[in-house]
């Protein structure tokens, strides 16, 4: 999932070489004292191949570090902030936010996922296939009484307002890898958007 | 004029580990307290009218008294599983206002009111280990001999022009040579 798209690109590398080898040339050429800058050529060297088995082999450990982990941790997008989440956590949301108690729900924002030897980091999402964070909605409730106090020095004006926001309350129920992270669709869906 | 100095703070908790498995309602039983004849209970008899049976109805868990009481002050009482009471006041309330009110106190788990001073709450702080400032540091510092002379000198040192000059006519000097070695060599091959 990494690499797969870099892997598209032929990634290709910059050898310099010495300048000796191309001052030989010139001062053939000229028989000459060149007095200009230096020339320095560069060959363009393919290494796809390295570069596929190198990530295929990253790939592969973390495939099999997902399988003997248990516990993963993630960081979620909710509501604005984003939170590390792991299994049991709870997470307070403030401010309005529809979902009910007893809900369900599935955070499908999940901007990295790691376990003990292993990070998954999404650009800037990770594919909600492969990661699944459930969590609970928990408790309702309105927040302390907050005082919101404002005033404009010099200009006679000062307010002062008691609110009491909404709070909610989630339990994260499990963070998971479901499937390989490799195995990635061309086109990928998630809620209405399309990437 | 409550503030949030005066208000017991804390962190967020959940009571019986609710949610781990499945959620359960906190609210065990409400009693409604209400007069038959005065004004201020009327909007809590028309909601008792007409939304009580559907309430009970989608909180099963959840028992509700009725009590009339002559001349008095209308008002609910909420109580939940870890056994805390609260007494809500009535008075002059609408039918809406009730729904709202009793709904607000079912979605809560019975914690008293605080302010939060975390917004998560964990058991496992850290899987990958804690950050140090000496994680992924080379072992070596472990056996540094202090005061390390390596290590007190500057981080970025700027070269100064007079260095860069002697640089730049070294460079040039090893090419000059090269320049005649080749000059050299062709010669011999004429």
């Amino acid at each position: 999932m990494l690499c797969n798209k870099l892997l598209k690109f032929a990634s290709k590398t910059v050898q310099t070489v010495s300048t000796n080898r191309i001052a030989v040339a010139a001062a053939s050429s000229l028989n000459a004292r060149s007095f200009s800058a230096p020339i320095s050529q560069e060959y363009v060297v393919d290494n796809t191949v390295a570069h596929k088995t190198f990530s295929d082999t990253i790939i592969q450990t973390v495939n099999e570090a997902v399988k003997n982990n248990n516990r993963l941790f993630a960081v979620v997008h909710i509501c604005g902030k984003q939170f590390k989440v792991t299994d049991n956590d709870l997470v307070l949301i403030d401010g309005y936010w529809p979902p009910n108690v007893g809900d369900r729900i599935k955070l499908q924002k999940v901007l990295l996922v790691g376990g003990k030897d292993f990070t998954l980091i999404g650009r800037p999402v990770l594919d909600p296939d492969t990661v699944q964070v459930t969590a609970t909605v928990v408790d309702k409730d309105l927040s302390h009484t907050r005082t919101n106090f404002e005033r404009i020095k010099r200009k006679q004006y000062m307010r002062i307002n008691f609110i009491r926001k909404e709070i909610t309350i989630l339990r994260i129920n499990s963070v998971f890898i479901t499937q390989n992270i490799d195995n990635r669709k061309e086109v990928q869906e998630m809620g209405r958007r399309v990437m | 004029m409550s503030s949030s100095r005066f208000t017991p703070r804390g962190f967020p908790r959940v009571p019986l580990q609710n949610g781990i498995g499945r959620y359960i309602c906190q609210l065990k039983r409400v009693t409604l307290r209400f007069c038959k004849s005065s004004g201020s209970s009327r909007g809590i008899r028309d909601f008792i009218e007409t939304d009580l049976v559907s309430f009970a109805q989608d909180h099963p868990g959840t028992a509700l008294y009725l009590k009339p009481r002559r001349h008095k002050s209308p008002s609910f009482v909420a109580e939940y599983l870890n056994g805390e009471r609260e007494v809500i006041s009535c008075h002059n309330f609408t039918a809406q206002q009730m729904v709202k009110w009793l709904n607000l106190y079912t979605t809560r788990s019975g914690i008293p009111l605080m302010r939060y001073v975390k917004m998560w709450h964990t058991e496992c702080p850290s899987i990958q280990g804690v950050w140090s400032p000496f994680t992924n540091k080379d072992p070596a510092l472990n056996i540094t001999q202090f005061p390390s002379e390596m290590l007190s000198r500057p981080v970025w040192e700027e070269k100064s022009a007079t260095e860069e000059l002697v640089e730049m006519i070294n460079k040039q000097k090893i090419s000059d040579e090269n320049n005649d070695d080749i000059q050299k060599v062709q010669a011999a091959h004429v």
